[in-house]
């Protein structure tokens, strides 16, 4: 890595602390889709906005501070939160469980809201990531690649199943079809 | 994964890099000649365009949950610990007051950022054609009210006889889909409502534009093909039928009680002026 001149660093620490205010829903609603809790996702904003904190020396000032802040927030989960989770034995949360805040507060929200957030529950924790990152979070593929570090094609193919199982399943809300139906 | 015979064919996950606006020009151009001359690719495409949601709005749900009263406090012990080490002297902004902003919603406004992640559940095409009126309506919302009505006839130019004429003739199935169509819209749509003289009724759809729903009544016409009825629950203005013609289609569109509806076909106008006049009258419409 190149020398970065020492007012840029200045610049870079100044941009963390004016913009983390602004990015706070956002890391918490990333924490709840990678924790599905939201007391979890407090947490993880917590540790994130710390680290950035402490580490916003690295930061490139005039860059994308959400996705650094994301990357950050992922890290912390993979490595931290969701391992010591799993070493306490409460696991994670399972990917067919409903979102839930507070404990056990469900989200309150529109019919076609929450039905969209049922749907992509069901999805594989990998597919509901990308899908999140690149159709919520408006990543391009190679910024959700560079995030969840996978390679493009990996991005492809995770939004190309997630979409042929929405399709099935908003052909048949039911769930009783088998999967690979066509137009319909 | 659909996986073609023959090689060079896109597979599932080129159509929705497609679909997304994914691609380079090179690669986009050659599904696109793929897509011409491929019926079953073009099943995929509008399949894996039905696999699209209102995931924004969906998830713009959840930030209003976020405890972020609790968070700004947090934010702001953090930053009262952890002083600026270098750089001028300056305020530092920890010390935040009520005044606070929500979210940078400007970001979400974007229209390159609407373009990737939003919905471009109608889709079907991908053409340019139709992005570039999208994206130039969502800048200066001037056609805001008219867009809607080109994406459906893009969408309904990629629909040929054979694509409804698979589907078979069965009452019991159409009016449950007019039901679940009809609840998502608040309107009811008994068959017999919505049924149109010499026309026969193939399926009926709950898309989405714009993260709202849009119903879309597809009909077989025996001289002329594919016609469909499309309802879009956004506009507040009554207006009376007029006809236009997009993406190769004749339309007559009109709003009433804050639904607006088109006809699109390749019937004549006069025919599809007849026919909005005919479900106009229709009480539950």
């Amino acid at each position: 890595m190149q020398a970065v001149p020492s007012s840029m660093i200045e610049k870079g620490q100044i941009e963390v602390r004016a913009g983390l205010a602004e990015h706070l829903p956002r890391l918490w609603r990333y924490g709840l889709v990678l924790s599905s809790r939201g007391d979890v996702a407090e947490d993880l904003v917590q540790a994130t906005c710390l680290r950035a904190l402490e580490r916003s020396h690295q930061f490139l000032a005039g860059s994308r501070l959400d996705r650094w802040l994301f990357s950050i927030l992922r890290s912390i989960w993979l490595n931290e939160v969701r391992s010591r989770r799993i070493r306490q034995g409460e696991g994670v949360v399972d990917a067919e469980t409903a979102l839930t805040f507070d404990g056990d507060k469900e989200i309150e929200t529109n019919i076609l809201t929450r039905q969209v957030l049922r749907e992509v529950q069901l999805l594989p924790q990998t597919q509901r990531e990308t899908l999140f990152l690149v159709y919520v979070e408006g990543l391009t593929y190679r910024e959700a690649a560079q995030i969840l570090d996978v390679p493009i094609g990996t991005i492809m193919s995770r939004l190309s199943a997630a979409r042929q199982e929405l399709a099935r399943l908003g052909a048949d809300p039911s769930g009783e079809q088998p999967a690979g139906g066509t137009l319909r | 994964m659909t996986q073609g015979p023959s090689a060079g064919r896109p597979t599932d996950a080129d159509l929705v890099a497609y679909l997304d606006q994914g691609l380079e020009a090179e690669h986009r151009a050659e599904i696109s000649t793929w897509l011409e001359s491929d019926a079953e690719l073009r099943e995929r495409l509008v399949t894996l365009a039905h696999g699209a949601r209102s995931f924004r709005d969906a998830y713009g749900a959840l930030l209003a949950e976020a405890p972020l009263a609790r968070m700004q406090t947090m934010l702001g012990g953090l930053l009262d610990e952890h002083p600026a080490t270098a750089g001028p002297a300056r305020p530092a902004p920890a010390r935040r007051s009520p005044g606070w902003h929500w979210p940078n919603l400007s970001l979400w406004a974007r229209p390159s950022l609407v373009a990737a992640g939003l919905a471009l559940f109608l889709l079907g095409a991908g053409t340019d054609r139709w992005v570039t009126a999208w994206r130039g309506a969502a800048e200066t919302e001037a056609s805001e009210e008219s867009d809607w009505r080109q994406a459906v006839a893009e969408y309904i130019s990629l629909y040929s006889h054979d694509t409804l004429a698979a589907i078979p003739d069965d009452a019991a199935p159409q009016q449950r889909e007019l039901a679940m169509v009809g609840a998502k819209l608040g309107l009811a749509l008994p068959l017999d409502q919505v049924a149109l003289p010499g026309l026969t009724l193939k399926r009926a759809q709950l898309l989405e534009y714009d993260g709202k729903p849009l119903a879309q009544l597809a009909y077989l016409d025996p001289k002329s093909g594919v016609l469909a009825l499309c309802i879009y629950n956004d506009m507040p203005h009554d207006a009376p039928a007029q006809s236009e013609q997009r993406a190769g289609l004749n339309i007559v569109h009109w709003s009433a009680h804050g639904r607006a509806f088109m006809l699109v076909g390749h019937a004549e106008t006069a025919e599809l002026q007849r026919f909005a006049s005919l479900l106009s009258q229709k009480t539950t419409l």
